[in-house]
């Protein structure tokens, strides 16, 4: 085990030499984390927006769902997309077990509850008021839905970053669906960030474990800093 | 006088079973201001949510006569009003995107994006004439005495000022038929007279006021006729020149206080 100095300073020259392992992973994290969220953002919003302003029966109990949805461990939710993308699993002949599109698909189950948790917040924190001083200006129906969507858009934008920031270092979804898997050529077609730590710890690679470590540390961190910007703007 | 808004029998009950309108009968005239005054709970907050169409009445009927309303449509209708509640109630957005929503709310598509480039343009310092919605936002802006608030944040407002730029806001439409809910209850004396000279000044250019007040002081200087809504009924309404002359009916007695009947 090669000393905790050496093995930073080690790492941090991996990142500045751009290694190719290193991007490759650090490619497949950001894609498939995108993608996910690409996907759950639109969804999230409109049924945090339909739960948040529409009336309608077994709206509270779609409200609890999504609230015991953000609090789903991964690990379940990859077990359960692997059953169901496995051989035997009713999309088993979609072969899309050990692709990026199931880890896609694990973590849009993930996020997408959290996501519409705090959008849903964020639209029902915003001031009743609100809805009507814009039917007494002369808003539409549609209008006042968006004039309300519009004030709970920093909320809108902490959902989101929370979104990403889950789904990027989450790793037992991932790691189930996904496969872990790198090409011959040490390149990485199902390996992120998350499950490489993992795989590298193992082998007792800890310089490489570590630059992928600090690598997904800046871009939570960083993601954090600007969600906590937006917030404070939001209620400035 | 031609009448820009008649309401006949209107009762409003509301989910929990609590009758708060119970047969309002109201003649507003073009150009005229009118107050209704009121114990709290008397019911005028529930009947200018009724006029301005928030709620629909559980009985009778209201008929607008607006001279420009496109069509008879309830949202076209409702574009002809406007209302101020006593609670300034602005977005979390600059005091320019405030006064101008209700001018964005009535563009269109391409006139909204129009105006937002516009404004882009303006801010990399290209000099471009003013849009139109950009004069209006500008001269309400002016007319609150606030011209030059545009770029701070709503939130960086007092409360008399965000109660201006609330007014900024529903003057801006232009609206025939303006409804103020208590507009100055929340002010400081010089800032409620400040909001009453504006209101003057909107109803000298044509807009008929439906005013309601707890004052009677203000309900004197600005309003034409009063009605006093008791219980949700209308117990007494006139001029108010002889609403509040001695020695008045025993509402109004009981209402404003002996002394204030001159």
């Amino acid at each position: 085990m090669p000393s905790l100095l050496s093995a930073v300073s080690q790492a941090f020259s991996m990142i500045v030499s751009l290694d190719s392992y290193l991007l490759s992973v650090v490619g497949v994290s950001l894609k498939v984390s995108g993608m996910a969220l690409l996907i759950s953002v639109p969804v999230s919003a409109l049924v945090a927006s339909l739960l948040g302003l529409g009336r309608f029966p077994g709206r509270n109990l779609l409200r609890t769902l999504v609230n015991t949805g953000m609090g789903v461990p991964s690990v379940i939710v990859g077990l359960v997309v692997l059953l169901l993308l496995s051989r035997s699993g009713p999309f088993g002949g979609l072969g899309l077990l050990w692709t990026p599109t199931a880890m896609v698909i694990s973590q849009c189950v993930l996020i997408t509850p959290l996501i519409t948790g705090v959008m849903l917040s964020a639209v029902v924190g915003v001031d009743r008021a609100i809805s009507e001083a814009a039917h007494a200006l002369g808003a539409s129906r549609l209008q006042r839905v968006l004039t309300v969507i519009r004030e709970a858009r920093f909320g809108f934008l902490t959902a989101v970053l929370a979104g990403f920031g889950r789904a990027i270092s989450e790793v037992g979804s991932v790691l189930l669906v996904g496969g872990n898997i790198v090409f011959p050529n040490g390149v990485s077609y199902t390996r992120t960030l998350t499950t490489a730590i993992v795989v590298e710890t193992r082998k007792g690679q800890f310089e490489t474990a570590l630059a992928l470590g600090i690598v997904l540390i800046v871009i939570v961190l960083s993601l954090n800093l600007v969600a906590s910007r937006l917030q404070r703007r939001g209620t400035l | 006088m031609s009448s820009i808004l008649s309401a006949r029998g209107l009762r409003f009950v509301y989910p929990g079973g609590v009758e708060a309108l119970r047969g309002v009968d109201l003649e507003i005239h073009a150009g005229e201001v009118f107050a209704v005054i009121g114990p709290n709970g008397a019911g005028k907050t529930t009947l200018f949510r009724v006029l301005n169409m928030f709620y629909r009445p559980s009985a009778g009927r209201v008929e607008y006569r607006f001279q420009t309303a496109r069509d008879g449509s309830e949202l076209s209708l409702r574009r002809r009003m406007a209302m101020v509640f006593q609670d300034p109630v602005l977005l979390n957005a600059s005091v320019w995107e405030n006064v101008a929503y209700g001018l964005f709310l009535r563009e269109s598509f391409p006139g909204r994006l129009r105006v937002r480039l516009h404004r882009l343009g303006r801010k990399f310092r290209l000099s471009l004439p003013a849009t139109e919605l950009e004069a209006r936002v500008e001269r309400a802006l002016e007319e609150v005495g606030l011209s030059g608030f545009g770029g701070k944040h709503a939130r960086a407002l007092s409360r008399g000022e965000a109660q201006r730029v609330a007014l900024a806001r529903a003057l801006a439409v232009e609206p025939e038929l303006l409804f103020l809910d208590e507009p100055t209850a929340n002010l400081d004396p010089p800032s409620a007279l400040l909001i009453e000279e504006v209101i003057r000044t909107a109803n000298r250019r044509g807009t008929t006021v439906l005013l309601a007040s707890h004052n009677i002081g203000q309900v004197r200087r600005l309003a034409d006729r009063a009605a006093l809504l008791v219980e949700g009924r209308i117990v007494e309404s006139g001029p108010v020149g002889e609403l509040f002359r001695p020695p008045g009916s025993g509402f109004i007695r009981e209402f404003v206080g002996e002394e204030l009947l001159t």
